[in-house]
This record gives C-alpha cells, sequence and structure tokens, in this order.
C-alpha cells in the first residue's frame, strides 16, 4: 500500500522554540521517580494525571510512553503502568553503554573544545576538592552531568550521541542518586579533576585513559558496595 | 508476558524499519508531516506501536517532533549517517569485546566462511540487506549479554545498512578482510588485549576514509568529530 501523498507538502511555520507539554509531563514524572517520590510498584494513571495536569490524554500517555522506553515505568498490556523497581543488573549494562559512548565523547570532543568550555570545565573541578560525600542534589538535578559530560558532548556536536545518552542518563541518575552515600566520593573526585586537566591540556587518549579509571576505579567501588544492598539483591 | 513483550518488540521493529526505508528512499521527504491517522492505515497498525517507533526514529534524528505534536520527516545527510555511524561503531566496539571473550569455539568457522566471502565479493556488488560484513559483525555481537548495549546498537542498525548500501561504492574490502583476520584470531583466543586501541587505528583508517570520502563527495564540510581527526590549527 503507497503512503498517502495526496495532501501538499505543508510548511511548517509553527517552529516557535517552545518544548512540547509532554516533554514538561515527561521531566516532572521522571523527576519523582528518579528520586524515589513516586515508589516501585507505584500506579501510573494516565486519566487521572490528566485531569490533575489539565492536560489531555494523548499529552500525558506520549510522556509515558517515553518513560517506558528509558525503563523508569513499565506497562502490562491493558492492565497498568507501574514505576519499575530499580533493576541492578540493567543498571550495570546501562552503565556499560554509557562508559563506552562516555569515553567515545571525551577522546573525540577534547581537541574541540573551546577555550570557553575548558574554563567552565575548570569551574566545575573546582568543587571537586576532596568532599566527604558526592553532591547528590546535582546527580538527581542532572547538574553533574550538563557541567561534565554534555560539555564534551557539544564539542562534539553529534545528535545521535546525545539523543542516545539522554535516553540513558535517567536509570543511571536513579541508581547513582539514591545510592550516592555509598560512592567513594575522595576517590570519585580525584578521577573527575584528572579528567578534567588532562582534558584542559587538549590531551585527548590522557583524558580518556583517566575516564576508564574513574569507570575502572571509584566506579568500580560503588559498584561493588551497591551488590552488598540486601534489598537490591535478587529480583 | 514474556511472549507478548517479544511480539510488541517485533512489531515495533518492523514498524520502524518501513518508515525508516520511506525516509531514506525518498518516498518521505523531508519536512513533510507525519500524521497519526495517515501512518495507521498505511501500516496497518495501531497507535501506540507507531509512537514508540517514531520516538526511536526521534532519536536517531531522522524525524523530528516539533510543538502540538506534529512530527516531521527530517534531512539525513552523509553527515547524519557519519555520526550515527561513530556512535554505532562506538557501541559495536563494546558489544564485541563482550562477545570476543564468550565467543564458543564451535562458530569460528563461520566467522571463517563470511571472512572469505568478504575477499571475494567487491563491496559496489553487495546485495541490499545485511551485508556480510554486518553478518560477520553480528556473528560476535550476538555473544555480548548487554541487553541494554544490543537495543541502543539496533537503533542506528537499521540506518547504518541503509547507508553501507547507498554509499557502498566508497567501500574497499581489503584492510576489511585483513581486520577480520586478526578478529577471528581475537575469538578463538578470547584475548582482548588492545582490541579497543586496535578497533580505533582501524575506524580511524579504512572506516574514517570511507566516511571521509562520501561526505566530501557530497559536497559537505568534512566530518571532524567522528573518528578523531584533529581540526586543523
Amino acid at each position: 500500500m503507497p503512503v498517502p501523498r495526496n495532501k501538499p507538502l505543508e510548511a511548517d511555520t509553527t517552529v516557535p522554540a517552545r518544548r512540547l507539554l509532554t516533554d514538561d509531563v515527561f521531566d516532572r514524572l521522571s523527576d519523582e521517580i528518579v528520586r524515589g517520590f513516586l515508589a516501585p510498584g507505584e500506579r501510573i494513571r494516565d486519566q487521572d494525571l490528566a485531569a490533575r495536569l489539565g492536560l489531555s490524554r494523548a499529552t500525558v500517555r506520549t510522556a509515558i510512553l517515553r518513560l517506558t522506553d528509558v525503563g523508569l515505568v513499565e506497562t502490562v498490556p491493558n492492565l497498568y503502568t507501574r514505576v519499575t523497581p530499580i533493576d541492578v543488573e540493567r543498571y550495570l549494562q546501562t552503565q556499560d553503554t554509557v562508559r563506552a559512548l562516555h569515553v567515545f565523547a571525551v577522546r573525540y570532543g577534547t581537541p574541540l573544545l573551546t577555550a570557553e568550555q575548558i574554563g567552565a570545565l575548570r569551574d566545575w573541578a573546582v568543587h571537586l576538592d576532596a568532599r566527604d560525600e558526592v553532591d547528590r542534589e546535582a546527580i538527581f538535578n542532572g547538574s553533574t552531568v550538563r557541567n561534565f559530560l554534555t560539555v564534551f558532548q557539544e564539542a562534539m556536536r553529534n545528535r545521535p550521541l546525545d539523543r542516545t545518552m539522554s535516553r540513558l542518563q535517567p536509570h543511571l541518575q536513579r541508581v547513582m542518586g539514591q545510592y550516592s552515600h555509598l560512592m567513594p566520593a575522595r576517590q570519585v573526585d580525584a578521577a573527575l579533576r584528572a579528567v578534567v586537566e588532562a582534558a584542559a591540556a587538549f590531551e585527548a587518549d590522557a583524558a580518556a585513559e583517566a575516564l576508564t579509571a574513574f569507570y575502572d576505579g571509584p566506579l568500580a567501588v560503588f559498584h561493588q558496595r551497591l551488590a552488598e544492598q540486601p534489598e537490591l539483591v535478587g529480583e | 508476558m514474556t511472549e507478548d513483550t517479544a511480539a510488541r518488540t517485533l512489531l515495533r521493529e518492523r514498524i520502524y524499519g518501513q518508515i525508516l526505508r520511506a525516509i531514506l528512499d525518498g518516498t518521505l521527504e523531508p519536512g513533510l508531516r507525519l500524521r497519526d491517522d495517515e501512518l495507521i492505515s498505511w501500516l496497518d497498525t495501531s497507535r501506540a506501536p507507531i509512537r514508540e517507533a517514531l520516538a526511536q526514529l526521534a532519536e536517531l534524528g531522522v524525524v523530528e517532533m516539533s510543538p502540538n505534536r506534529f512530527t516531521k520527516v527530517a534531512q539525513v545527510s552523509p553527515l547524519l549517517y557519519a555520526q550515527s555511524a561513530a556512535v554505532w561503531a562506538t557501541l559495536v566496539t563494546r558489544a564485541m569485546h563482550w562477545g570476543i571473550l564468550a565467543f564458543p569455539a564451535d562458530e569460528l568457522a563461520t566467522l571463517e566462511s563470511l571472512n572469505a566471502e568478504l575477499d571475494e565479493v567487491d563491496p559496489a556488488d553487495f546485495p541490499p540487506g545485511p551485508t556480510v560484513i554486518d553478518r560477520f559483525v553480528g556473528q560476535i555481537v550476538k555473544h555480548c549479554s548487554n541487553v541494554v548495549l544490543l537495543d541502543s546498537i539496533r537503533i542506528h542498525n537499521a540506518l547504518l545498512q541503509l547507508g553501507v548500501n547507498s554509499y557502498k561504492g566508497f567501500m574497499k574490502s581489503e584492510p576489511i578482510h585483513a581486520y577480520f583476520t586478526e578478529l577471528i584470531r581475537r575469538c578463538r583466543d578470547h584475548d582482548v588485549t588492545g582490541f579497543e586501541a586496535g578497533m580505533r587505528v582501524f575506524l580511524a583508517g579504512p572506516m574514517h576514509d570511507f566516511v571521509e570520502e562520501m561526505t566530501v563527495y557530497y559536497g559537505y564540510e568534512k566530518y571532524e568529530g567522528s573518528y578523531g581527526a584533529r581540526p586543523a590549527e
């Protein structure tokens, strides 16, 4: 069956740089699940949400569909939609995927960094000063990613990379934020500072190696501790 | 429920593939609005799987979601292809890492015969569909157990396959054949020492040349972001 093409191609005249309502719903629900305000197993009812937010059911559904895609909610067809349990295996697989992309972004983004971007990275790294605990709020609100990882991605200007990353991030934020107290903060700070220092010197391979050391060092410690959490053991 | 999930995944893949193919072969032109109703009657399915497929196509960058829930076809350029290829290669490198470590000895012969096939065929004569290169890589990648990683690869796969079919005239098989010979050894020995670095060299060489020839040919600026070419000082 051919694609219907009887209608003339319409020029898109409505291109104001405004966000979609469904994006707002997505961000809001995503934030509540990531922070644990909406607990695993909690039901999400599109009808109730639409009424509460004064939006159409279709708008809410599109947002819920995206939440399903990023793994924060799951749908039992024709029954209900609920918040997913924290699945450590899925988290580790997501982290393994992001690790590959993250090292890629740092290696190939470093030579493309502008003076301004290097300045911003350095300003951010100043706060990585042997803290006793990592900044949980910065993980939840995404500023850690924005101030660090996103800078390299912006230098690369690779949109498929940005989109794949943003689909994977919420799941990481949820686990890393809710269990941030298990991270070896001083080691995390030292490892991330090393990445910034190498990047600021345009040492792309050294920056990528420093980031690999972050994953193999402090983050591996975090994952070990995560595996020892009784509530996360088993399905 | 597992069966149900599998059926839905298949349906989504089919719809994703059909829309993508129509975009890449020009049936659906850049700028064209994609209306749910029209897609529903064309693809003969319900709204939910179509929205799911569109979300994945948006991640790839071949459709754009704009305000008021309008979805339209984006411009697919060699640049987008090059960028997607770079992401794909990064993810596949990781998946191959796990695949090499778990590779079963009784499948080495399959790799050997695929590599022999590659040696005989000119890429310009590759028939449509997954190429012998795709099949070789797929044979290793299928032994990777990270499903999140495989899912992310799948999103980029379809564009890549269609891209290779459009631009395969620029591809040279000798360096790929030589590199695959090395990969077969790694699979036999479960050896990933230096694999990532070796893969980068391969990507910066034959793969980069391929992408560069393609983008320059189509009148685009040289793409600097993909495989580490440093911009001129």
